[in-house]
């Protein structure tokens, strides 16, 4: 993306998802809320009101990707889930089926006998081709419900994604235990920043109203590295 | 447009850009509180004419808050003596301060030496009448008023009215109206501060009064919009009489779309008729009859909206660019970064892309028109967008009342360049 030339110290990924963005605004945003109480001539009541509106838009996107991000985990649970006990209920079939499937691994991904169980059509997307600007991000990440993702559909392509959604997931456990004690609902930790310069925060928190209603607390519990920022004030 | 002048070097950064109203003077503010006059010893040349510390930096105690010295902006007041007037603001105290010249010397006092020492009155045997004798071109600015403590925000605009009494200043949040004689008292006619902060969502980025009505002034958001009022209407004019707004484009929807299109300056023009506003990568310039989209929109530097994040981290984005007018309405201009200034011919529809340099500054010589470019092959002599310099931008620029003559502010260095024709 050509609008990066900057170092990114805390990222190792390159920026070309629509929430890894969103996330380096967040904290790049935060830490100007942070250094604004210590420069000269006081808190800029007129800047800090900007980096709150890229705090909001930014925040937004994340979580909508975090959504996102656990619906598509839940359902391929689910799926797996039903595939499993599909698996269950024909033992005998399941040694023929591997060996057919370790063929089809070789040759095609998409097994034959799990296609009806495991595949899912992916949504077309704007962000099949995401463009090299952070205008078309942002767009990006508000369009698409599920933006298209690789499917693995052949029972071991589903193996290595089961690992790594497990690994996903426990990462989101840890930053859920850790953080447990911090619901995302609270307003306070908003209320901190608005307490800072006696800004408004009007947009964050009526946002955050209807996110509740259709964010899950796993998708919360996962921007605990950002609640964390915000309590670090 | 050519160059005519060696630059004039400041040792501080020029926070504030202005000709007086015959273009005679031209003042600038910097960080360190000073004000610097410069008149012309021929036409197209300007020097230092006198410098004077005009705010000190404050500290205020109950806030526990340190006031900036710098010099948000400066006006001139039309002139009518001999005396020159000028107000300027820090970010909560304006002063009017008086610069008068003084060429004459008086000689031959009776009761005084000339080291002013007085005489014993016993020594005094014969009158004689004192007599002015010539000097040395002295230069004086003394403070005549000061206006503080009606600011609880940071002062961002302040505009005399064309009945030559008045003036508004404005804050983020507020403006007050003042008469110049009173200082202990101003009225509030604009507040939009919310009863609960956390409600707020927009602040007052500038002001300015109607240049022939003086009933009317307009001021600016940090949303986009240009409200007009009319002061005659109400005492208080949160009520706006006017209401200028373009809608977004939801196409150029992103992360940053309240920011570019929070309004950086607002100016009438000379005739009245229209109002030019600058964001951060446009001009636009409006009918004051018709409210619900600029008559003309001139982008400054449109390569630069992809490049949003990256100014986003480095604070570029947050630059308040101002813009000008010249004398006939014609033409306006503003600044970009790479120390370019952009000039847009409204009749004509042409736009010329100049720059500021010690490299193009050499007197008599024509300004090369430059070119950035946006994406592609880049030809010969242009600078490709990556290329530019962020650390050198023009936020100040002036331009002659009369006169094809322009001021245009670096960082530290002041640029003064003529129309060949003159």
């Amino acid at each position: 993306m050509n609008c990066f030339p900057l170092t990114f110290f805390f990222l190792d990924k390159p920026i070309d998802r629509p929430e890894t963005l969103s996330f380096t605004l967040i904290s790049i945003s935060l830490m100007k809320i942070h250094n604004s109480r210590t420069q000269r001539g006081g808190i800029k009541l007129h800047k800090n009101l900007l980096v709150s509106y890229v705090l909001r838009n930014a925040r937004q996107v994340y979580i909508k990707e975090k959504y996102a991000e656990i619906y598509r985990m839940q359902q391929y649970e689910e799926v797996m889930t039903v595939c499993n006990e599909i698996q269950e209920l024909n033992p005998l079939e399941l040694d023929a089926e591997d060996t057919e499937d370790e063929d089809l691994t070789r040759t095609e991904p998409e097994p034959v006998y799990y296609r009806s169980c495991c595949m899912e059509a992916p949504l077309p997307s704007p962000c099949d081709q995401l463009p090299d600007c952070c205008c078309d991000a942002f767009q990006c990440a508000q369009s698409a419900q599920s933006p298209a993702k690789k499917r693995k559909m052949d029972f071991g392509y589903c193996a290595s994604d089961l690992d790594d959604f497990t690994t996903s997931r426990k990462r989101l456990k840890r930053e859920d235990c850790l953080y447990s004690c911090q619901d995302f609902t609270d307003t306070s930790n908003i209320s901190n920043l608005i307490s800072i310069f006696g800004s408004g925060f009007s947009g964050l928190l009526s946002r955050q109203a209807d996110l509740e209603q259709i964010c899950s607390k796993q998708a919360l519990a996962g921007l605990g590295a950002w609640t964390r920022a915000i309590v670090a004030f | 447009m050519q160059c005519a002048v060696p630059n004039v070097f400041f040792t501080d950064i020029i926070s504030t850009v202005e000709f007086n109203h015959t273009g005679e003077l031209l003042a600038t503010g910097d960080k360190g509180g000073r004000v610097n006059k410069n008149p012309p010893q021929f036409r197209s040349e300007y020097n230092v004419y006198s410098t004077f510390q005009s705010h000190e930096p404050e500290f205020d105690y109950l806030k526990s808050l340190e006031i900036e010295e710098k010099i948000n902006k400066i006006r001139w007041l039309p002139q009518k003596n001999a005396a020159q007037f000028l107000l300027s603001t820090n970010d909560k105290t304006i002063k009017l301060w008086k610069i008068s010249e003084r060429d004459k010397r008086p000689e031959g006092y009776n009761l005084k030496e000339e080291d002013g020492r007085y005489k014993d009155p016993n020594s005094i045997t014969k009158l004689q009448v004192p007599v002015l004798i010539p000097m040395d071109l002295m230069v004086e600015a003394s403070p005549r008023r000061v206006f503080a403590n009606a600011h609880t925000y940071h002062i961002n605009s302040i505009s005399v009215n064309s009945d030559n009494e008045t003036y508004l200043s404005a804050d983020d949040l507020r403006i007050n109206l003042w008469h110049l004689e009173i200082t202990d008292r101003s009225f509030n006619i604009v507040d939009i501060k919310p009863a609960n902060m956390e409600e707020l969502t927009e602040v007052i980025t500038a002001a300015e009064f109607h240049p022939h009505q003086c009933n009317t002034f307009v001021y600016s958001s940090s949303k986009g919009t240009i409200r007009m009022c009319d002061m005659r209407a109400s005492a208080l004019c949160d009520k706006h009489t006017k209401l200028f707004e373009e809608p977004e484009d939801p196409s150029n929807r992103s992360f940053f779309s309240e920011i570019i299109s929070s309004i950086s300056d607002v100016k009438f023009s000379h005739n009245g008729r229209y109002m030019m506003t600058r964001d951060y990568l446009s001009v636009k310039i409006w009918d004051l009859n018709m409210e619900s989209r600029p008559v003309e929109t001139y982008q400054v530097h449109e390569y630069l909206r992809s490049k949003l994040c990256s100014l986003y981290e480095n604070d570029c984005i947050f630059d308040k660019f101002e813009c000008c007018w010249n004398g006939n309405d014609s033409v306006v201009m503003t600044g970009s970064y790479n120390n370019f200034f952009r000039m847009f011919e409204r009749g004509h529809r042409r736009d010329v892309t100049l720059e500021a340099s010690r490299e193009n500054s050499k007197p008599l010589q024509v300004l090369k028109p430059r070119k950035v470019c946006a994406g592609g092959k880049r030809k010969k002599d242009e600078i490709s967008v990556d290329s530019l310099d962020f650390n050198k931008k023009i936020l100040h620029t002036a331009w002659h009342p009369q006169d094809n003559i322009i001021a245009v502010a670096t960082t530290n260095n002041l640029y003064i360049f003529q129309d060949k024709v003159i």
